[in-house]
């Protein structure tokens, strides 16, 4: 069975009295462990695409399944506790939060998911030693590069082992070294059997992943290497 | 809606959040707070201040229990309109003192006051002429030498018992007894040092001479009589209220009124006259509340206004938090715990600088008994402060918890 799998996934927003569909009528399954890349010029449904996958949003019609559950019909509060159990994000500009150490980043979504203290402390730790900055852990973000802050944002990702990582542009706005980084973690975290979709523009990013789906007009239009 | 179970670790996450939040911008916090500062120290101060004069009152009558009554002079409105006095007289005195049956300790008590001195010293002191009986009624004795006697009323000896401050300010030194101070163009032997004490009703502590009540009398001389009041113990606390209704028949005689004529004295009980006060001290009390209700309530829309501005300010934060998993109670516990955070901070800065104001305040009144900071109006501030802070929170902390998570994380 498919980590995840969209059946007929639509999302319609209302502008000024029209309907325009962001998403139209998508089909999509992910094995576990697959790396997609998600392609497409901008006002395809990229976005809207990983939002919906991400549960931070639900489809206008269609259907959701992940990890054998429908959450397409869920209410917010266990959207919530989908997004904290089974989702890790990494953003385009790391969206760290200002007032919390490198730690405690990494540490934040282990309280939404009610972990004890201790336990938190271990697994960030550990989390901040597979992206090499175990000796950042007590920096705020404004003290870090922006390398160091994707790898920060990356490891708060993973740290509650989730089912799938959405990156949305992940190295968008990092230089060449430190997109070289990131996409190294990603090869590592792929090598050890995380599924990954990362949503990108970057042809050799997307040379990286196994598997492209393009979109365009809220369409899949292309989806090579299933 | 059901309110989903937050974890503790939850909860200290978001009160160390909130404080983290708060101390990112002092001086806003420390502005917004200052409302609840203000309403919270004023009514501190204001409690503490008459706590402190009812425990003054309080212990004045404590030594004379339910027990004792007090006589004084009551003018008819009409008469003193007429510039007419109504005064207890010698022949009132000795009508109580004799024809009253089952009461002890009847007390006579006039009050002047009038200038003292010894050597080059000189002070305006109040004089009160009382007996032997004035210690068990008032719960007051001499700490240094004696009190004054029944022989010192009989023989109108020229002896006198001081207050320690009047020993000091007259510049006596360390012992006056045996020391002769001036006043009224005579000279009084002082026999004793009263303790230290927080009389009240009429009396500066601790400043005042004590004279056998017949010496007061005859040094007086025939001009106007002082006011006299009497105070006396009824033997049997069951009988006060008959004793009171003996006491007012005789005077009634004594003083030719007509049935219909008002009664130009008043018996009251010790606690009569200490709830006269505690009436007056409450009316007091729930205008000050009054006021501080009004001050809470500007300083809440302050609070929610600051919180308004916060949730503005980190919608993208807000956004991350849910990304990660936050629910929108854990957002709005967060949002509640910041709001109560700054006013219960507002409430404990209040407490303390209400009760550095009425410290003040005492210390500028001389013989102004110490402020008792009430501590149900402490629990009662904090309270208060905490429910502003959820009651003007919760729009905040609302708004916060509905975010959309996708345009949350869109804001800039």
């Amino acid at each position: 069975m498919p980590l995840i799998r969209l059946q007929g996934v639509s999302k319609r927003y209302d502008v000024g009295g029209n309907t325009v569909a962001a998403l139209d009528n998508v089909d999509l399954s992910v094995a576990r462990g697959q790396r997609v890349a998600i392609v497409g010029s901008s006002g395809s449904g990229k976005s809207t695409l990983l939002g919906l996958i991400g549960c931070l949003d639900t489809p206008t019609s269609g259907e959701y399944v992940l990890n054998g559950r429908d959450v397409s019909v869920q209410d917010g509060r266990r959207l919530a506790r989908i997004r904290n159990a089974e989702i890790g994000f990494v953003f385009q500009s790391f969206h760290l939060l200002p007032r919390l150490t490198a730690l405690g980043n990494v540490m934040q979504p282990l309280v939404y998911g009610g972990v004890s203290m201790r336990e938190r402390r271990r697994l960030a730790l550990a989390a901040l030693s597979r992206v090499g900055l175990h000796d950042r852990a007590n920096h705020l973000p404004s003290q870090l590069s922006g390398g160091q802050r994707q790898r920060v944002a990356m490891a708060r990702a993973f740290v509650t082992r989730p089912s799938i990582v959405l990156a949305d542009e992940p190295t968008g706005n990092l230089d060449s070294t430190a997109t070289a980084q990131v996409m190294d973690l990603l090869d590592t975290m792929h090598g050890d059997g995380q599924t990954i979709l990362i949503v990108t523009h970057e042809a050799d990013i997307a040379s990286r992943c196994e598997r492209t789906v393009e979109l365009a007009d809220g369409r899949v239009v292309r989806d090579e290497g299933t | 809606m059901r309110i989903a179970p937050v974890s503790l670790s939850v909860f200290v996450e978001c009160c160390r959040s909130a404080v983290g939040s708060l101390a990112a911008h002092r001086l806003r916090s420390f502005l917004t707070t200052l409302g609840v500062v203000i309403g919270v120290a004023s009514i501190v101060a204001v409690v503490a201040l008459l706590g402190g004069l009812q425990t003054a009152i309080a212990s004045q009558f404590a030594g004379l229990g339910g027990t004792s009554l007090a006589i004084s002079a009551l003018t008819p409105v009409e008469d003193a309109l007429q510039g007419r006095r109504v005064r207890l007289t010698d022949e009132d005195l000795e009508l109580v003192q004799t024809r009253v049956d089952g009461v002890s300790n009847v007390t006579p008590l006039v009050v002047i006051h009038d200038e003292i001195h010894y050597g080059a010293h000189s002070t305006v002191s109040q004089i009160r002429g009382t007996t032997q009986s004035y210690q068990d009624v008032y719960n007051r004795f001499p700490a240094k030498g004696r009190f004054l006697s029944p022989a010192d009323d009989r023989q109108r000896r020229r002896v006198c018992v001081i207050g320690e401050r009047t020993g000091e300010s007259l510049g006596m030194g360390e012992d006056p007894i045996g020391q002769f101070i001036g006043l009224a163009g005579e000279w009084c032997r002082v026999v004793g040092v009263m303790e230290r004490g927080g009389e009240l009703l009429g009396a500066s502590s601790d400043h005042h001479v004590l004279l056998p009540y017949q010496t007061m009398r005859s040094m007086a001389g025939p001009h106007d009589p002082p006011d006299l009041f009497i105070h006396l113990t009824v033997a049997d606390p069951s009988r006060r209220r008959a004793t009171a209704e003996r006491i007012r028949t005789l005077l009634r005689r004594a003083h030719d009124l007509d049935p219909e004529d008002q009664d130009d004295f008043r018996v009251q009980t010790a606690e009569e006259v200490a709830e006269a006060f505690d009436a007056v001290a409450g009316t007091i009390t729930a205008f000050v509340a009054g006021m501080v209700g009004i001050s809470l309530l500007v300083a809440g829309v302050g609070v929610m206004n600051v919180m308004l501005v916060s949730v503005t300010e980190r919608t993208r934060e807000i956004g991350i938090c849910k990304a990660l998993g936050a629910t929108r109670h854990q957002v709005l516990l967060q949002f509640l715990i910041e709001a109560m955070t700054l006013s219960v901070l507002g409430g404990v800065i209040g407490l303390f600088v209400g009760g550095g104001i009425a410290a003040f305040v005492a210390s500028l009144i001389p013989d102004f008994p110490a402020p008792v900071p009430p501590l149900s109006a402490a629990v009662l501030a904090l309270v208060f402060s905490a429910l502003v802070g959820i009651v003007f929170g919760v729009l905040p902390a609302m708004r916060a918890a509905r975010l959309d998570p996708i345009e949350a994380l869109r804001h800039d």
